[in-house]
């Protein structure tokens, strides 16, 4: 394996986090930070069932209500089919969603919107609508929802797909992706022996810290501006503009600072409705989810069952793999076809094998809506992927680390999935340049003492007992072929420079590393770079934070800007020195020649360029596409005890060891790992959806849905493996925020079973499902 | 809504009587905020703000009891030497009530009056044998618990302070709970046990189980079958059914019946075990 070393001065740097200070004290402003003369105040009347139709709807005490400024139903509204997945155009998810509509089909779907000048007064209102339902036969288990006689949740006309995704409604078919590579027959008769297992991945909330919010309002020219709390500016700019009939032109998207997003934001939820009710009343309003809306009315995390069936060689090599998924996209299939096409493109790829099949349908019913959520597919794939390679390797009597080592791809290698496997249409083949996860397993399984462990911990006797368990993974950096990033870059006659980025910074420090990747560029400090993002108005275009893709895309098009900035700086030195360009360089906000050692800083370029001769401005706006979507690589290993008398998992040491490429920023890198290790720990062991026989979530607060906090956390150790520079990346870099949510389950998983015995496939792990499988192993 | 605010008992004993609206007093607040923001206080309710009422705050000695003020927070309990020395079971309980900000709000008379059948402080309240004295009268804490959520207390009866009587034994006690995460979360099920040793005999035994009936349980057969016995591997079998004929655990979100009876079998094993 290659290894790169390359000394940069800001790239690779802890630098802090350029938004850090003014976030920590206070000062920085998230979208609810600003209140507007006259501003209103909306709130949101949810449906009480499952499944019904809107009979009569009365508004009229609603209106006359005190501080009442505008109460909307279906009847108000044009009816544009539409989704909610906030992807580029045109989404592949299905056109199946109304601001408003006659029928409500989910507990916590949207019935009206109400404007009043306090909250108070629009929660009144709310009150005083009655409404008169026809309560419909409902479908709450996804197997039931393909059965013939099953009611039909997507019955309007308008329902439609733009993309071929075999949508067919009347069968509450949201979407289907079938693809087969080689010879699965001729595979599974190569093999020595096969196995087979059911798995499934469970509902679960973002738990952002802030909820979804929105301010709307007019300008002085009365253009639209939309303050919001989202991952995707541009695609809400676009698609609030089709749902209300407006010019895109009309419309200004800003992005304050973002309270975390995690795939939640990526939806265009809450704006639609709050810029139909400035529309109606001329006035700004404010709209924001509490905790509750958030658990009943936002997105979750699609829930998953997976077959999963393969063989294997006596020597170890993986012969055929047959993935089957039923998918729960819930009353909408917001992201329905690409979150289950991840489950396999995201996962399949990791252990090579010619003979593949993958069938995915993703089905609606009567619950909660799925959506883009950290791992997008991919966290549901390897719970079935991560169990089954541990249980492949018991069968073979092989050690885990060994069975990674033997089949997983590597370094100009490329799987056949890659081309077979996109997201609505065949994907983009690509070959691996660069995989460091050999380094991953050897330094996570030094770092947990996996062979000691693996041996210690075995036959233990008592009620606490102890087991190490692993697994390895991939994600990918961005959407080949699809996505596009842009960046604008100006220099100041101070020797700054204003850097605008399309890219949405959600806390995730995105800002800061594309700073850091300018500075590299054109030789200045970071706080010479003023940055600002994502604001429809001012910035370029860029898709946004979804699919891993801002450092690794977002950040080739700020380094094509500096290079052509760095350019028109050299002309300018070479003017101004009277030297050609070929004898300069940049070093330390100067242009130096390398001939008579002669310099100019940049602050007498700048102000020479704007004000002395030949008066320009120094400025590029470059875009960047990519068609490749390389992966980051990462082995992640869990310790856990298990008290077999209760039934508690507690994860005691916990090691994501990671290779994503280049770490722009190894401590914000190690952030991302960080959080995203804890919050799947806290899905996998605690955090679940429990609804009652209605659809109704029963436990839609955070004292009752439980999230991990500190004092959970295990002994967590981030081991960021260097020196694997991806060619196609910037300064090297690939994606590492999505990647480390993937390893907890099937890692604590494997641990359980190490510990005790009992193969766990069905997460969360909670006291009570642990006792139950202990007990079912001793009978 | 009506709100008013009282820094004396004085004042209590002078206002109370003249108001006709249900009241909620205001200790710490940690339930109290948690009902008013679902809605379930009446419209008409009278909040009586009582946080600042510092005679009901400290926790006193007296040779044979122990007498702690309503409004003592969870933190002081915890933290307090003279608790620790008599109750340990009482410090031990106060300890894992919430989280840290929740300790120094939540109040050991909130915990009471609130009737949680998880409220944490009360399994160790009745193997104590605790009375609970309100301004006109001492209640035992056996007889104080009507249902969940309900008490005796009546309208406005404030409660002053709760008294633990000193027990000169050698004792061993024993709290377990059962949560699903360290900090925030309600007991799924938890059990105290405290026992009197003399001479390494056992003398006296006294258990009762919090979350797995509508009220906190104290579960004499079992405590009486233990004490006809000597303790072995049987007899904590036969002990445990006992104990499982006596609780009445419910499925709720926070867990099954089954898991319930299965932790609290599994506590009264520990404690048995390490009672010699
Ligand atoms: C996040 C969170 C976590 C929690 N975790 C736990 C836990 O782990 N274990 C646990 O047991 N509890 C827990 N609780 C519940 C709560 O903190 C405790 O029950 C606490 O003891 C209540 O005390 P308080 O002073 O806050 O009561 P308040 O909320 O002020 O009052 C509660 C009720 O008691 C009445 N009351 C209060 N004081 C008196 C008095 N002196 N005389 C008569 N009536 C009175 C009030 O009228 C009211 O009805 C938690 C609560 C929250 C919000």
């Amino acid at each position: 394996m290659k290894k790169h070393k390359t000394a940069y001065k800001y790239v690779g740097k802890n630098i802090q986090k350029i938004d850090g200070l003014g976030l920590s004290t206070g000062k920085a402003q998230f979208t609810d930070d600003i209140d507007l003369p006259h501003m209103l105040y909306a709130k949101i009347l949810f449906s009480p069932h499952a499944h019904a139709l809107i009979q009569k709807i009365d508004v009229t005490l609603a209106r006359k209500s005190k501080g009442v400024h505008a109460v909307l139903t279906y009847q108000d509204l044009p009816r544009i089919a539409h989704t909610t997945a906030g992807q580029g155009y045109p989404e592949p998810s299905p056109y199946d969603t109304f601001i408003l509509d006659k029928k409500v089909r989910f507990v916590g779907d949207r019935v009206a919107a109400v404007a009043a000048e306090s909250e108070v007064m629009a929660e009144k209102a709310l009150k005083l609508i009655k409404v008169r339902y026809k309560v419909l036969d409902k479908i709450l288990d996804p197997a039931q929802a393909l059965k013939k006689n099953a009611a039909i949740i997507h019955d309007e006309k308008e329902a439609r797909t733009v993309l071929p995704i075999n949508y067919q409604p009347k069968k509450n078919l949201a979407s289907e992706v079938k693809i087969i590579t080689g010879d699965l027959e001729k595979g599974f008769k190569e093999a020595r022996h096969i196995i087979e297992a059911e798995y499934s991945a469970h509902y679960a909330a973002h738990c952002c810290n802030e909820p979804h919010v929105v301010i709307t309002f007019l300008d002085s020219s009365g253009r639209l501006v939309i303050r919001t709390s989202t991952q995707v500016p541009f695609h809400v700019r676009r698609i609030v503009a089709e749902r209300l009939k407006l010019d895109t032109g009309q419309i200004r998207v800003v992005k304050p600072r973002i309270g975390g997003g995690f795939g939640s934001k990526q939806e265009v939820l809450v704006e639609d409705i709050c810029a139909a009710l400035t529309m109606k009343t001329g006035r700004p309003v404010k709209l924001e989810y509490t905790r509750k809306e958030e658990f009943i009315s936002s997105r979750t995390r699609h829930p998953q069952k997976i077959k999963l069936r393969t063989g294997v060689r006596s020597d170890g090599t993986l012969t055929a793999i047959d993935m089957n998924m039923l998918m729960n996209t819930g009353a909408y299939g917001s992201h329905a076809l690409t979150v289950a096409c991840n489950t396999g493109s995201k996962v399949l790829p990791l252990l090579k094998c010619d003979n593949i099949r993958f069938h995915a349908r993703s089905v609606y019913t009567n619950l909660p809506v799925g959506g883009a959520y950290r791992g997008y597919g991919a966290t549901q794939g390897y719970i079935a992927m991560g169990i089954q390679a541990d249980m492949i390797a018991e069968k073979l009597g092989m050690d885990i680390l060994d069975f990674y080592k033997k089949n997983h791809i590597r370094e100009g290698e490329t799987s056949p999935i890659f081309k077979a496997l996109g997201e609505g249409r065949e994907g983009v083949p690509q070959n691996i340049e660069s995989c460091g996860l050999d380094e991953c397993i050897d330094k996570g399984a030094r770092a947990i003492g996996w062979y000691q462990k693996r041996e210690k911990y075995k036959n233990r006797k008592g009620h606490i007992r102890r087991g190490v368990g692993m697994v390895c993974l991939m994600q990918g950096s961005s959407i080949p072929d699809i996505d596009m990033g842009a960046a604008f870059l100006k220099m100041n006659e101070d020797g700054s420079f204003n850097l605008l980025v399309g890219a949405t910074d959600l806390g995730t420090g995105s800002d800061t590393i594309l700073a850091q990747m300018a500075s590299e560029t054109l030789h200045v400090d970071v706080n010479k770079i003023i940055v600002y993002s994502s604001d429809t108005d001012m910035t370029p275009f860029d898709v946004g934070a979804y699919a891993s893709s801002t450092t690794y895309l977002s950040g080739q098009a700020v380094i094509k800007a500096s290079q052509e900035i760095k350019d028109q700086i050299l002309k300018t030195a070479s003017e101004m020195m009277g030297e050609t360009i070929s004898d300069l360089y940049l070093e330390n906000s100067s242009v130096k020649s390398r001939i008579s050692g002669k310099k100019v800083r940049f602050k007498d370029i700048g102000l020479y360029s704007l004000y002395e001769k030949n008066q320009h401005q120094i400025a590029s706006i470059r875009s960047h596409i990519t068609h490749k979507s390389p992966p980051p690589f990462a082995a992640h290993f869990a310790e856990v005890e298990v008290d077999t008398a209760t039934g508690k998992v507690n994860v005691v040491n916990y090691i994501a060891a990671v290779e994503c490429g280049t770490a722009i920023n190894p401590k914000l890198a190690e952030g991302q790992t960080e959080g995203a290790v804890l919050n799947g720990i806290s899905y996998a062991l605690c955090e679940e959806f429990i609804f009652d026989k209605d659809g109704r979530l029963l436990n839609a607060d955070f004292s009752n849905y439980k999230v991990y906090m500190t004092p959970d956390l295990p002994g967590l150790t981030t081991i960021l493996v260097q020196g694997y520079s991806e060619p196609t990346g910037p300064y090297g870099a690939k994606s590492v925020s999505e990647i480390s949510i993937n390893g907890p389950v099937p890692a604590i998983s494997n641990a359980i079973y190490h510990a005790c015995g009992i193969r766990m496939t069905h997460p969360p792990f909670t006291p009570q499902k642990i006792l139950s499988s202990l007990k079912e192993k001793l009978f | 809504m009506e709100f008013l605010k009282i820094t004396t008992l004085t004042q209590i004993i002078s206002e109370v009587p003249k108001i006709k609206n249900r009241i909620y007093y205001l200790a710490g607040g940690t339930d109290l905020f948690v009902k008013i923001k679902e809605g379930s206080i009446q419209e008409n309710a009278m909040i009586i703000d009582i946080s600042d009422l510092k005679e009901l705050k400290s926790i006193k000695e007296t040779p044979a009891e122990i007498i702690i003020g309503a409004l003592t927070p969870f933190s002081q309990i915890a933290h307090s030497f003279v608790i620790n020395f008599h109750a340990p079971l009482l410090c031990q309980a106060a300890k894992s009530v919430g989280s840290l900000q929740i300790r120094n709000r939540g109040t050991l008379g909130g915990n009471i009056a609130n009737a949680s059948p998880a409220g944490d402080s009360l399994p160790a309240l009745f193997v104590h044998d605790a009375i609970i004295v309100t301004l006109k009268r001492r209640i035992s804490v056996h007889d104080f618990f009507i249902n969940a959520k309900k008490t005796v207390l009546e309208n406005g009866e404030i409660i002053k302070e709760i008294i633990i009587p000193k027990i000169n034994m050698k004792k061993k006690a024993f709290f377990y709970k059962s949560a699903p995460r360290e900090a925030l979360a309600l007991s799924k099920a938890s059990l105290a046990v405290l026992a009197m040793v003399k001479n390494k005999k056992l003398e006296d035994i006294k258990i009762a189980a919090g979350a797995v009936g509508p009220t906190v349980i104290r579960t004499l057969r079992t405590e009486q079958f233990i004490l006809r016995n000597q303790i072995n591997s049987d007899v904590i079998a036969k002990a445990k059914n006992i104990m499982i004929s006596e609780i009445c655990p419910i499925t709720d979100i926070c867990s099954t019946d089954q898991y319930r009876r299965e932790i609290i079998k599994f506590y009264l094993e520990e404690a048995l075990r390490n009672l010699p």
